[in-house]
């Protein structure tokens, strides 16, 4: 099975669950779950069922393209069930089965690991979800969100399609993954891997970077201050990127590091306390 | 009476392995607890779980609690009736209560003073009305669960459940916990079938388990993963080492855990040892495998289901690029040259008011070579080499990206850059002791790095006021302190305690920028020091196993407090407090000190020849200046059993003074030369302890 069949089918799957069928976000995110269709949809009562592939970039996880296993540009498939149904383990089970995963075969173990992104604000309980010892996904309930408390609580599946990918194509390197019959990921990423870790690591410029922080940092104040919660979040997802970048080139030290994270917390539950207040004037609409 | 056993299992999702033996227990104990309180018969409750599964059997339940006729006091009548006898709000509140008229509530009088009295007709309560409530509050109420919510309920719990079972006898209760309908089915497992099965009764839940492939009962499972391990063991002459925790894990981990043997590249084994037990075993949950005492390329893992090829290749998959990551970390390390970047650790924050590891690191030095000048005393110790680069590794990306080997990656590196052994290998060893089970650090050089690593820590953190309070120690001061008394106990030198965190202190004071600004908080020192005598106390008690009341005796004596030498005196007064020889040391050590509190006056210990009047005194000063030098002696050395036993040879001279001799003569100045001989005799019984506290 392909790389993209692998989307395409696990899209379809979802998709006749009811979930909706979204497309990646436009902003650099580290993880699915800064998607708004992830972050602000699991906040507040409003039901919400999604399916999208994201592509993350994580600058510290970059390996210049020489290790077969680790990439800073990669892709996840994200599933929102909220509220989170009593059978989502099953489901899920049965969407690898659609893939050709069968559990009598395979070791399938759900290995606790409880998530927690100081950033955001948030904090959840769930599992990596391990296939013949190999983490393939991440299976998480929200239990907060922007410092408010979910309820419902939102079901996160995040599958990590390279390692999908390579089980079913029994490969050890992922640059080897086909992502059609023609084509290969590393065709397709291999360079940016090279290009990419090498700016990650040695060329960027950290006073640009904390100037560039500081001042989108006002920005998202602004629109705060004008009620705009949406586009405030998106400068969020740039000063949450650039954080990571500077972490990469090794220019910030841990505190600094920490004290950088409080500064988008903060933001984070504001935007969070915003978006829920608008809902709440459009009571909330999807709450049918 | 007629019996019911029952059964309650909960089905949940995939529990967490690291507590759960402990949660399992608690949940059973508040069963008993909550059985008890309400009064119903039973003779066990068994636990059992899997990391889907929590299960309980309580047998032989009695159906009803007979409840006997009973009378109830309730308020004084004053209080239930005004003056015109209408019941009052308080009197009016215990009907109520009881859901009766108070017109048909008794009287009665206790001492004089009339009260409402209710009498409780006799009842029989059904305990299947009861239990589900009871079952509710057993697992509502288990202490220091993290609970979680899930869906659209309110339902806590620590993971979601999914269903509840609960058959008391053969009876389906149908009722709700925890808001959940509980039902009459389990299901089976979870990796092959996943089926519901309908349970009528113990006896069947058992049966279909096995039919299904489960096994319930852990220490089952465990043992069966140990005879597994062991036969691939033999088979592959491997050495027997199972490690307990991963054999927990894993046992926590599965309904029915089926094992394989699997193994990664040779070349991987260059890697220092913890970094692949780290991987292998942490990460990966796999056994480590040795031979001869040496870490193969082989592990052993465990799957839910029959292993076949698939598993097995899976599994070896990953275990490469994780060992090829640390690789890579160690690797660009090396390439960095962390020991000449010293500066970098100025990044590094160790407390927000004590700087950073940099400041840090300039402590350890300076209090390292002064604790190196009043111990060894010896200059060719590489103490300043170690302190200065034995926190460099912190700097690595290794070590920031698994902080646990911290000193173990310092160590390799060191031995890649050809640094001498004693360095190296003091970079992981200014760690130890970590833990009770850990030994004190091989070297002397080491051994001072780490006293001076710890001491400043406790120290410093004392000094801004933060001591550990409660279960809140977020610095692991309590095991610092630990670490460090016990290699103060062990390098055998008369370091003083007292001297010790002073000089700590000092240093502190004068090269943490905080306290420039700062006024010194003197009250935390003083803390600190008590804190240390606390935990030296314990540690003499705990881990040496001494009685308390000798450590007291000794410890109390002293002002100045020097752990090796309380050490060396509180074994010799072990030797002799329950020889009968030593009887009378004893009580003359009480006795003296009796007549000197009782006396009242200065006394010198100055004893004068010419006024000493009595045969018994003549020769007990004669005694004294006899041994006076043997003492001295034993006392120098250290050796507190002979000293004890020179001292113990007194005895008779003194049974015969207080015999003969009269300590309050007429005569002022032999009242007080007399006075001054047993304060002499005193004075020698303090150097080693108040034995007063331990007469007999």
């Amino acid at each position: 099975m392909t790389f993209q069949e692998i989307i395409f089918k696990l899209k379809s799957f979802w998709a006749n669950q009811g979930c909706v069928s979204l497309e990646p976000y436009d902003f650099p995110v580290g993880a699915a779950t800064f998607h708004p269709s992830t972050f602000l949809r699991a906040l507040g009562p409003e039901p919400w069922k999604a399916v999208y592939a994201q592509p993350c970039r994580r600058p510290t996880d970059g390996r210049y393209g020489e290790n077969p296993n680790r990439l800073q540009h990669y892709y996840q498939l994200q599933v929102i069930l909220k509220p989170s149904p009593n059978e989502i383990q099953d489901l899920y089970l049965e969407s690898l089965s659609f893939l050709g995963i069968e559990r009598k075969y395979n070791d399938i173990k759900f290995v606790d690991d409880n998530w927690e992104s100081p950033s955001l604000g948030a904090a959840g309980v769930g599992w990596e979800v391990w296939l013949n010892g190999m983490e393939i996904s991440q299976f998480t309930y929200f239990q907060q969100i922007g410092g408010i408390e979910c309820k419902p609580v939102t079901g996160e599946l995040t599958y990590g399609l390279e390692r999908i990918a390579m089980h079913l194509q029994s490969i050890d390197n992922l640059y080897e993954i086909k992502w059609n019959d023609e084509i290969t990921y590393g065709e397709i990423y291999l360079q940016n891997e090279e290009e990419n870790s090498k700016y990650n690591f040695e060329l960027v410029e950290p006073k640009i970077l904390i100037k560039l922080f500081n001042d989108m940092e006002k920005e998202c104040e602004n629109l705060l201050n004008e009620n705009l919660p949406i586009p405030a979040y998106d400068i969020l997802l740039q000063n949450s990127h650039i954080l990571n970048l500077l972490d990469s080139s090794q220019a910030v030290s841990s505190t600094e590091r920490q004290a950088y994270i409080l500064r988008l917390r903060k933001l984070s539950f504001l935007i969070a306390e915003k978006y829920l207040e608008k809902r709440k004037k459009l009571n909330f609409p999807l709450k049918k | 009476m007629i019996t019911k056993n029952l059964l309650f299992e909960i089905g949940t999702e995939d529990l967490p392995p690291n507590n759960l033996k402990n949660f399992s227990k608690k949940i059973s104990d508040n069963i008993e607890l909550n059985l008890k309180k309400n009064n119903v018969q039973y003779s066990s409750v068994i636990n059992f779980y899997t990391n889907i599964r929590l299960t309980f059997i309580i047998n032989n339940i009695e159906e009803e609690i007979y409840v006997k006729e009973k009378l109830i006091k309730g308020p004084p009548i004053s209080q239930c009736f005004d003056e015109s006898n209408n019941p009052t709000k308080t009197g009016l509140g215990f009907s109520s209560k009881y859901n009766v008229d108070i017109d048909k509530l008794d009287k009665k009088s206790i001492d004089g003073k009339d009260y409402l009295f209710y009498k409780q007709p006799e009842k029989i309560i059904k305990v299947s009305n009861i239990l589900p409530k009871i079952l509710e509050k057993a697992l509502d109420s288990v202490e220091d669960q993290k609970k979680m919510r899930w869906g659209d309920n309110d339902t806590l719990f620590i993971r979601p459940i999914k269903w509840i079972l609960l058959i008391f006898g053969s009876e389906n209760l149908n009722c709700e916990i925890l808001g959940i309908k509980t039902c009459n089915y389990t299901y089976g497992n979870k990796v092959l079938n996943n089926n519901k099965i309908i349970i009528n009764n113990i006896e069947e839940y058992k049966s279909s388990l096995i039919n299904e492939n489960i096994e319930i009962d852990q220490e089952i499972r465990k043992d069966k993963i140990k005879k597994d391990l062991i036969k691939i063991f033999q088979k592959n002459d491997f050495d027997n080492s199972i490690d307990k925790n991963t054999l927990e894990e894993v046992t926590n981990m599965a309904e029915s855990p089926h094992l394989f043997l699997g193994k990664f590249p040779e070349k991987y084994l260059d890697l220092p040892k913890e970094v692949l037990a780290y991987v292998v075993q942490d990460t990966q949950k796999y056994f480590l495998i040795f031979k001869k005492n040496k870490m193969t390329n082989f592990f052993v893992g465990s799957s839910n289901v029959k292993i076949n090829e698939n598993i097995i290749k899976g599994n070896e998959r990953v275990v490469i690029p994780r060992l090829d990551d640390a690789k890579f970390f160690i690797d660009k390390d090396l390439k960095n040259d962390i020991f000449s970047k010293k500066s970098m650790l100025k990044k590094v924050i160790f407390h927000k008011k004590l700087g950073s590891m940099f400041d840090k690191v300039d402590r350890i030095i300076k209090l390292s070579i002064y604790i190196n000048s009043i111990s060894y005393n010896d200059k060719k110790l590489l103490v300043r080499e170690i302190a200065e680069i034995c926190k460099l590794d912190l700097i690595s990306s290794m070590v920031v990206e698994i902080p646990k080997l911290q000193g173990v990656i310092g160590q390799h590196y060191a031995e890649k850059s050809n640094k001498n052994k004693i360095i190296s290998e003091g970079i992981k060893d200014h760690y130890l002791p970590k833990n009770p089970e850990d030994s004190v650090p091989g070297s002397k050089d080491a051994q001072l790095v780490s006293m001076a690593d710890k001491l400043d820590t406790v120290v410093g953190i004392f000094l801004v006021n933060e001591k550990p309070t409660g279960t809140r120690d977020p610095l692991g001061i309590r095991r610092a302190t630990n670490g460090f008394l016990r290699i103060i106990l062990q390098i055998e030198y008369n370091l003083s305690l007292t001297e010790l965190i002073d000089n700590s202190a000092k240093i502190i004071y004068e090269n943490t920028s905080y306290f420039n600004k700062q006024v010194k908080q003197d009250g935390g020192l003083e803390d600190c020091h008590q804190f240390f005598k606390d935990k030296l106390i314990l540690t003499l008690k705990d881990n040496l196993g001494f009685q308390e009341n000798i450590i007291l005796a000794v410890i109390n004596n002293e002002k100045n407090i020097i752990p090796y030498d309380l050490l060396k005196k509180i074994e010799a007064v072990k030797i002799i407090i329950n020889n009968p020889s030593y009887k009378d040391l004893f009580s003359n050590a009480k006795r003296i000190s009796n007549i000197l509190k009782k006396s009242d006056v200065q006394v010198s210990s100055e004893i004068n020849e010419n006024l000493l009047r009595e045969s018994s005194e003549k020769m007990l000063y004669n005694a004294i200046n006899n041994l006076k030098k043997e003492l001295e002696l034993s006392l120098n050395q250290k050796k507190y059993e002979v000293y004890l036993k020179t001292l113990n040879e007194l005895n008779d001279f003194i049974t015969a003074f207080f015999a003969e001799v009269m300590i309050n003569a007429e005569e002022e100045e032999i009242k007080l030369n007399r006075l001054s001989i047993l304060s002499t005799i005193n004075n020698y019984y303090n150097k080693v302890a108040n034995f007063t506290v331990l007469a007999f």
